[in-house]
């Protein structure tokens, strides 16, 4: 009987707290959305009005139309194309990585680590002419390849990786090795499985960072139908006048795409999924 | 689980294809042709970029089979930044636009090419153009850009409240400025909006050269801002916010611009380029007119788009040549650019009926004979910069504007000195 | 029980002798994928600005070999042209890096665990607070300057009301930190949120309950249960904070372009300027600062993670 009450009380706390939160948190949302469906003339009126004077879908439709210099589907499908690759052979590469720096023996393992650890400290904002130069080497420029290939050498994913591995029990390896069992099936089999939340959520962060990226998609493509959205949309933007509603609805179009795929990872927040093997 | 994976491989696939198809498209056009292609580099995003693409195409039309011009366009805020980046990896475009106060450190790294008997073969010169702004596309004698366009600051009102306080002409002296802005500034609506931001620096700037005083000396490395001429230019400005109390204090980037679309500032010193973002704004109905005289003398900001051929590893005089036929027809029928919010600074095109009939470009080209550039000195940035901080400072009441300017100097000239030894 | 044991044993050698063998190039066919494109897209430009940040260089003639010059130059020389701005610049970094880093953590730690509580509508409170992620810098930095607009926002309007003065949010000391504080803590808030979330799955249940059992309340649980069964997660959390909030750039640079005056200049947004900005840039020098940067960064790093590890040690 006591367990119950003080499981809802905890509940209740909880929620008034999340409640509070999430009205601060909302607020700034709600202004992107009622602006987004503000005519441009409305966008800015004086005092402050939330419901839309006159309520619009005309930002959406303009920037959704300008097929000819403003292929935004194009954009879309190209920055889609990308993020998905790049987040793959993210996901393959820093989780075998990952697991070799986390469980497996090896010479070196270590300093090599610590090593990849500290490329992370130095901001990489020199990076952007070596890293130009040989993708200009390899013909990749104005391709898609100039977008997917360079991040692949990136630390994050391996360090938040390891940190998970290295708290997954070890009996479940050590029994696995006694029923002989090669390193490639306790990757595959026992440590993938039991880190689903963490690999969900590299997943997330580095479609996400790929999604946003700006500065080297702009310099690494030249031609119209190579572009990625961010890029795409940024020309759509003039240079001194805000176009504050335009830009809203941009920038919910932009979103939406991400958002799906963050709805679509909801379950693998729910605790129980992933310990499932391991009881007492 | 395996559904949406499923699902996702048939999409990827299905985008392999898309982005293939299409990338190879592009390279069929480039082979098999004997037509010169042109890469064109600038920075109109928006609105104004589809003017430009319109003489643009046209041109491309004109020249089918024999010229083809290919654009790029990127915000201005990264532009220089894909700029230094690509050309240092020896992958320079063309022909693209470059800001007239950008030449000078660009020319003296050697990346942008002479322009002189290019010109010349064009028939291009001094008299067709605005002088000053022709005159400042040279550096160390030698020419580097083409001007294409002049874009001034200017005085937007709000021709409503004027009206209601009983006025129906703007401003032309700062006595009068302040006095009308006196009977307009009640409740939550200003007589003018002062930025403490952008364009801050480009009104002080036309302050200072209206007083009679001077920026930055011709060789780069002495500030002339901190004289009593550069002082009283920047009194006035502080003035308006601290002492007459005709605008709000502490105005964040771009509130200026917000304050007079909603209203609430009958009077806003912006650039030309404001134009059309205000025509947007249906319900402003605004006017506009040559800055009013802070000082004794007419002098105004401007800016100018300037034509420049960056120098390639292996220069190709058939290109070089193209462009430069590129460039003229730009020029020539740079009419349909001043409909973007811009002076063309060809004097024929200038002259015309049709820019005429443009109302508010036509008002702010008033200003044509007394545009003031900033002299062409690689240093000049390093020596001009402090002052615009010290501009921001003085505006927020944060330093007298004495004290903001006599340390701009002071830094601007250190750092003039430093880099003139390298 | 011996006898099965022995036996058992002697498999064990066996099998260890066999995975012995496949281990020892087996790890490096792990770790060589990453190795490969680390090598060519990391290695090199880190070399490249180590190059660098021993010359001069203006992106156009050849780089001028100064030695440590440009070092000397930012960290020593009073009089040199860098001197006074770059520490201007890592004094407000620090300065951020030490307002934004706590609330970055605690709010969603607090966050996360309420979330985990399953109570009503937790799908929903999880989604509101990692949307802001979703969005690009320049939307976030968009819509807070307007909303913190000293004359015409969301913010002061609403502050009016209440009968209090236009704040200035953007354009003086100390609202301008307080503007970035709360606009990054808006933004980035989601990502902490949702690792710690994934690593309270990790937490077993019965660890709870057994506390339970033993009579511990709430608060006894969090730091007993909780809180060790995050230190993995929290030692990631912290690091990658502070490398991101080190990093500000793109919240100073389009909200307060750096103002009042220099003062939210921050190091980034100081080599940014050098590096790239108008006037004469010089790669050579903005290298050297993301160096030194670099170099301070992995010290704080290794003092957190030095004294993580001594609070480990005091738990057991």
């Amino acid at each position: 009987m006591s367990i119950k009450t003080e499981v809802k009380k905890t509940k209740i706390t909880s929620f008034i707290f999340l409640t509070i939160l999430a009205i601060i948190w909302v607020t700034p949302m709600l202004w992107i959305l009622s602006t987004a469906f503000k005519p441009e003339s409305q966008a800015i009126s004086w005092p402050i009005k939330w419901i839309p004077e006159t309520f619009t879908t005309e930002n959406f439709a303009a920037v959704l139309s300008n097929t000819n210099d403003a292929p935004i589907l194009k954009w879309f499908a190209n920055s889609l194309f990308i993020a998905v690759l790049h987040t793959i052979f993210i996901l393959i590469i820093d989780s075998m990585a990952a697991f070799a720096y986390a469980r497996l023996k090896f010479k070196g393992r270590e300093v090599l680590f610590w090593t990849l650890m500290t490329t992370m400290m130095i901001p990489p904002v020199m990076n952007l002419i070596p890293t130009y130069s040989i993708v200009n080497k390899l013909g990749w420029i104005d391709t898609p390849w100039a977008m997917i290939i360079p991040g692949l050498g990136g630390v994050f994913g391996i360090f938040l990786l390891r940190q998970f591995f290295l708290n997954i029990p070890k009996e479940l390896e050590e029994a696995a090795i006694i029923d002989g069992a090669t390193t490639f099936q306790i990757y595959w089999k026992i440590i993938l499985p039991l880190s689903k939340p963490a690999l969900v959520v590299l997943a997330l962060f580095t479609f996400m960072g790929n999604w946003n990226d700006f500065l080297w998609p702009l310099i690494a493509t030249n031609s119209v139908e190579a572009r990625t959205l961010p890029v795409g949309l940024a020309i759509l933007q003039g240079t001194y006048n805000i176009q504050y509603a335009k830009m809203m609805a941009a920038t919910v179009l932009s979103a939406i795409p991400v958002l799906i795929l963050f709805l679509f990872t909801q379950r693998f927040f729910v605790k129980g999924i992933s310990l499932s093997g391991i009881k007492g | 689980m395996k559904i949406p994976k499923m699902g996702l491989l048939l999409l990827l696939s299905f985008m392999l294809v898309l982005a293939g198809c299409s990338s190879k498209q592009t390279d069929q056009n480039a082979e098999g042709s004997s037509e010169i292609v042109l890469e064109f580099w600038n920075g109109f995003t928006g609105p104004d970029g589809a003017d430009m693409k319109k003489i643009v195409d046209q041109f491309n039309e004109e020249n089918k089979g024999k010229i083809h011009v290919k654009t790029q366009t990127m915000p201005w805020a990264n532009y220089y930044d894909k700029f230094r980046t690509v050309v240092s990896q020896g992958k320079a475009p063309d022909v693209s636009i470059m800001h007239l106060d950008q030449i000078p450190s660009y020319a003296s790294t050697g990346s942008l090419t002479e322009l002189d008997e290019l010109a010349a073969e064009l028939d291009l010169k001094e008299e067709d153009f605005i002088s000053q702004v022709w005159k400042a596309g040279i550096w160390e004698g030698k020419r580097y850009g083409i001007p294409l366009d002049v874009h001034p600051i200017a005085l937007y009102y709000n021709k409503d409240l004027l009206k209601e306080a009983g006025y129906d002409a703007p401003p032309k002296t700062y006595e009068e400025l302040v006095e009308m802005s006196k009977a307009l500034t009640k409740g939550d609506q200003y007589g003018i909006a002062m930025p403490t931001l952008w364009p801050s620096q480009l009104i002080y700037f036309s302050s200072l050269y209206q007083h009679g005083g001077e920026s930055v000396s011709p060789d780069g490395l002495k500030a002339l801002y901190n004289s009593s001429e550069g002082v009283e230019a920047l009194k006035k400005l502080v003035d308006l916010i601290h002492k007459y109390e005709v605008s709000p204090k502490n105005i964040q980037q771009d509130g200026e611009v917000t304050l007079f679309r909603q209203g609430k500032s009958a009077f806003h010193i912006n650039g030309i380029w404001m134009i059309n973002g205000f025509k947007e704004q249906k319900d402003l109905n605004f006017g506009t007119a040559p800055i009013p005289l802070f000082g004794d003398k007419p002098a105004t900001w401007a800016g100018s788009h300037n034509f420049v051929l960056p120098k390639q590893k292996n220069p190709d005089p058939e290109k070089q040549k193209a462009a430069m036929k590129f460039i003229k027809y730009v020029i020539d029928n740079s009419i349909q650019w001043a409909k973007a919010g811009q002076i063309p600074a060809k004097n024929s095109v200038r002259e015309s009926e049709e820019f005429k009939e443009l109302e508010h470009q036509a008002n702010i080209a008033e200003q044509v004979p007394y545009l003031v550039f900033p002299p062409a000195s690689p240093t000049y940035i390093e020596v001009w910069v402090p002052a615009e901080e010290g501009v921001n400072l003085a505006l927020l009441a944060k330093k007298t504007p004495e004290q903001a300017l006599k340390d701009a100097a002071s830094k601007g000239e250190k750092q003039a000195k430093e880099k003139a030894k390298k | 029980m011996e006898v099965k044991t022995t036996i058992t044993q002697k498999v064990n050698l066996n099998t260890s002798k066999k995975s012995y063998k496949k281990l020892n190039v087996t790890p490096y066919l792990f770790i060589a994928p990453h190795l490969f494109f680390f090598s060519i897209f990391l290695v090199i430009p880190t070399f490249y600005g180590i190059y660098l940040s021993f010359h001069q260089w203006d992106f156009f003639t050849e780089p001028v070999f100064v030695g440590f010059q440009n070092f000397a130059d930012l960290l020593f020389n009073k009089d040199s042209l860098y001197y006074a701005d770059f520490w201007n610049a890592f004094g407000n970094t620090v300065l951020f890096v030490a307002l934004s880093v706590p609330p970055l953590i605690i709010i969603p730690l607090l966050v996360a665990i309420a979330v985990d509580t399953k109570t009503w509508g937790n799908n929903l409170f999880r989604t509101i607070f990692y949307t802001p992620s979703l969005f690009s810098i320049a939307t976030v930095a968009l819509i807070w300057i307007w909303m913190l607009d000293t004359n015409a926002g969301l913010v002061n309007y609403y502050i009016n009301k209440l009968g209090f003065e236009n704040i200035p949010w953007l354009t003086d000391l100390p609202w301008a930190w307080v503007s970035l504080v709360v606009m990054t803590i808006w933004w980035t808030m989601g990502y902490n949120m949702l690792l710690f979330l994934a690593g309270l799955q990790d937490i077993p249940q019965h660890l709870y309950e057994a506390a339970k059992i033993d009579g511990a309340n709430a608060f006894q649980r969090f730091f007993h249960v909780t809180l060790p069964g995050l230190k993995g997660t929290m030692f990631f959390v912290v690091i990658m904070t502070t490398i991101a909030s080190f990093n500000l750039f793109g919240q100073p640079y389009m909200a307060t372009k750096g103002g009042p005056g220099q003062d939210t200049v921050t190091l980034l947004m100081y080599i940014q300027r050098i590096g790239f900005g108008g006037g004469s840039p010089d790669a050579g020098v903005a290298s050297a600062m993301a160096i030194i940067m670099g170099i301070f960064l992995s010290l704080v790093s290794i003092v957190q993670f030095k004294i993580m590890n001594r609070k480990d040690k005091s738990v057991t």
